[in-house]
């Protein structure tokens, strides 16, 4: 107890700098700013905003991207309110009630009860994250390249059967990520793997230029197709504050949403999409009045909102103690700490504490900085809801391009990274997500070489990864994850919670 | 055990994927394929490769506009003054924010033998 306070004050003497926490402010008030935009989920603003950290020392650039992630999902749920466009699967949920509240001129209520059930979130959140790094860290330290490489492919297992869509298509995207990651010499030997003799893909291909391409172009390329058609509330946004009654009813959902989605979180391979769905079903079976669920219950904003914020949070336990990303935006956070020269894993909570334990404090820093930003400046976020996607995607391709020039100073990086754009848009249209993908590419450079330590530990014999009690057990866990998912009645139950 | 071992066994994979989903597709009716508008992505990818061409020989300054204006002509809503008021401000704001606030080494404006910024 006495170590998880010091570590906590460690962090927060880190944390409470002015630099580190105007770069906090900075970060959540961009990431909402552009968060809001409709048609922008958190990957594509962080994507976007990771050249703005390039010029910061390490663990202020890592407190500001950690505020423009948690801004970006904060903007996701205003314009999920307001407009009814999810920024992302986590706020689909949030579309069903707080949309209904806004209609009724609740929308302030629903903005409001969002922000505080969040910041609840947040705190518990920053927390169990403070609480269970030690331990797990430890734990990791135990974990030799055959316990990794199968930590890795339980992760992977769990990130194919809770993306969108075919779990055959995510499987193939997710193996082209990792395909991807190989490019470029080989680490052990010294030889050029897939370079075709073209001399910049000898140190493989670059992690932002990868990310621009399919979360900055590609996306573009998507939103120009749809017709362009908002929802607006015209109705006004009313007080912000909930009332004695609001509050009492939100009081529940918000414990029970903060628990369930901070557990989830911590899953392997983007447990933390669940949150919102299993809390909104939980509110739901608990209400008296379950009928009335999608027509403005406040309840239905509250859970799955805090479940969201929980989520977010924890989903960097996997990331920080043991350095592998569950999800495509804790992916986006390796490639942005390992450009900053930080490698993410059990490692950096000894050698570099302060770090650490900052970024931890950081976080419930961001949190409250969200409620204090994001409620009164509600009128402001509204305006930038009325910003027509004709002005905004030129405004993307010019950041995009700036951002990718910048990483090295190389107009070539900008031409490939349009040649991905196009490669995404059109795997997006064959019903290819680019998400697993990302995850595939990040972890497929971990994955390779933990397998190829493991094999030559077991000169070379398979049976290393069944003999060993811990990964032989990780793989039952992915195998089962699998089975299950394609047993059709389970598959039909997966449908469901992503299209309520 | 070499080099080529993972990236080999992931292709192989991807193969054997590729070849299920294939199969599955004359078993199973999925959506319908839907049109292919090429506006977007040919001017889009236009206005990116303008830009890499001039970043360096010209500088931000000309860049920016340049994938602004061309990249704007992709959405069939586009309003020409407008759009390029807005591509002059973003870029001076860009400008400000990236070369002067965040120092990143970006070229602002070269006019060959003149100015170089």
């Amino acid at each position: 107890m006495e170590a998880f306070l010091d570590h906590l004050a460690l962090g927060f003497t880190v944390a409470f700098t002015a630099q580190n926490l105007g770069l906090a402010f900075i970060g959540c008030l961009i990431g909402t700013l552009v968060g809001v935009l409709p048609g922008i989920g958190p990957i594509a603003t962080i994507t976007m905003l990771l050249p703005i950290t390039f010029g910061i020392e390490p663990v202020g650039a890592i407190i500001m991207l950690a505020g423009i992630y948690y801004g970006a999902q904060y903007g996701g749920s205003t314009t999920a309110i307001l407009v009814n466009i999810p920024g992302e699967v986590t706020s689909v949920v949030t579309t069903l009630d707080g949309h209904q509240m806004a209609r009724q001129g609740r929308a302030g209520v629903a903005l409001g009860i969002s922000a505080l059930g969040s910041f609840f979130a947040g705190t518990v959140g920053t927390l169990m994250v403070a609480a269970v790094a030690v331990p797990l860290t430890r734990l990791a330290l135990l974990f030799g390249a055959a316990e990794y490489t199968a930590l890795m492919v339980a992760g992977l297992a769990f990130a194919v059967v809770l993306a969108r869509g075919s779990i055959l298509r995510a499987v193939a995207m997710i193996g082209l990520g990792v395909l991807l990651s190989t490019i470029g010499t080989d680490l052990d030997t010294g030889v050029e793997r897939m370079t075709h003799g073209v001399a910049s893909l000898a140190d493989g291909l670059d992690f932002a230029v990868l990310a621009m391409g399919l979360f900055g172009f590609a996306e573009v390329l998507r939103n120009l197709e749809a017709v362009e058609r908002r929802d607006v509330v015209s109705q006004p946004i009313g007080r912000l504050l909930p009332t004695r009654e609001d509050l009492a009813r939100s009081i529940g959902p918000v414990l029970r949403g903060s628990v369930v989605g901070a557990i989830l979180g911590v899953l392997p391979g983007n447990g933390a999409v669940l949150g919102p769905f299993a809390s909104y079903a939980l509110e739901k079976r608990l209400s008296r009045t379950p009928e009335r669920f999608g027509t403005g219950m406040i309840e239905g904003v509250a859970g799955p909102e805090s479940a969201n914020n929980a989520g977010a949070q924890t989903s960097f336990v996997p990331l920080l103690a043991l350095g592998i990303p569950p999800n495509a935006v804790m992916a986006l956070m390796v490639g942005a700490m390992t450009i900053h020269g930080v490698v993410p894993g059990p490692l950096v909570m000894t050698r570099n504490p302060s770090l650490f334990w900052g970024v931890i404090a950081s976080m419930w820093i961001g949190n409250l900085m969200l409620l204090v930003i994001n409620l009164p400046l509600v009128g402001l976020w509204v305006r930038f809801l009325a910003v027509p996607y004709r002005l905004m995607f030129p405004a993307i391709l010019l950041f995009c391009c700036i951002g990718i020039y910048s990483v090295n100073s190389s107009p070539g990086d900008v031409v490939v990274t349009a040649g991905l754009g196009l490669a995404g848009w059109a795997a997006s249209k064959l019903g290819f997500e680019g998400a697993p993908l990302l995850l595939g590419f990040v972890l497929g450079r971990l994955l390779e070489e933990n397998l190829r330590r493991a094999l030559v530990l077991s000169r070379g014999d398979l049976a290393t990864f069944v003999e060993r009690p811990i990964s032989a057990g990780l793989l039952a866990v992915a195998l089962l994850v699998v089975v299950v998912a394609v047993v059709p009645a389970i598959r039909r139950g997966r449908n469901e919670v992503f299209t309520t | 055990m070499g080099p080529g071992m993972l990236p080999r066994t992931v292709a192989t994979g991807i193969g054997l994927a590729g070849l299920a989903i294939c199969a599955l597709a004359f078993l199973k009716d999925g959506p319908a394929l839907g049109r292919w508008p090429l506006r977007g992505p040919v001017v889009v990818t236009l206005a990116v490769i303008g830009f890499a061409l001039t970043i360096r020989t010209f500088g931000l300054a000309v860049a920016g506009p340049l994938v602004m204006i061309v990249g704007g002509a992709a959405s069939p809503e586009s309003r020409p003054r407008e759009l390029v008021v807005f591509a002059l401000v973003m870029t001076a704001l860009a400008i400000g924010l990236f070369r002067y606030l965040l120092s990143l080494p970006i070229p602002v404006l070269i006019v060959p033998g003149l100015v170089t910024i």
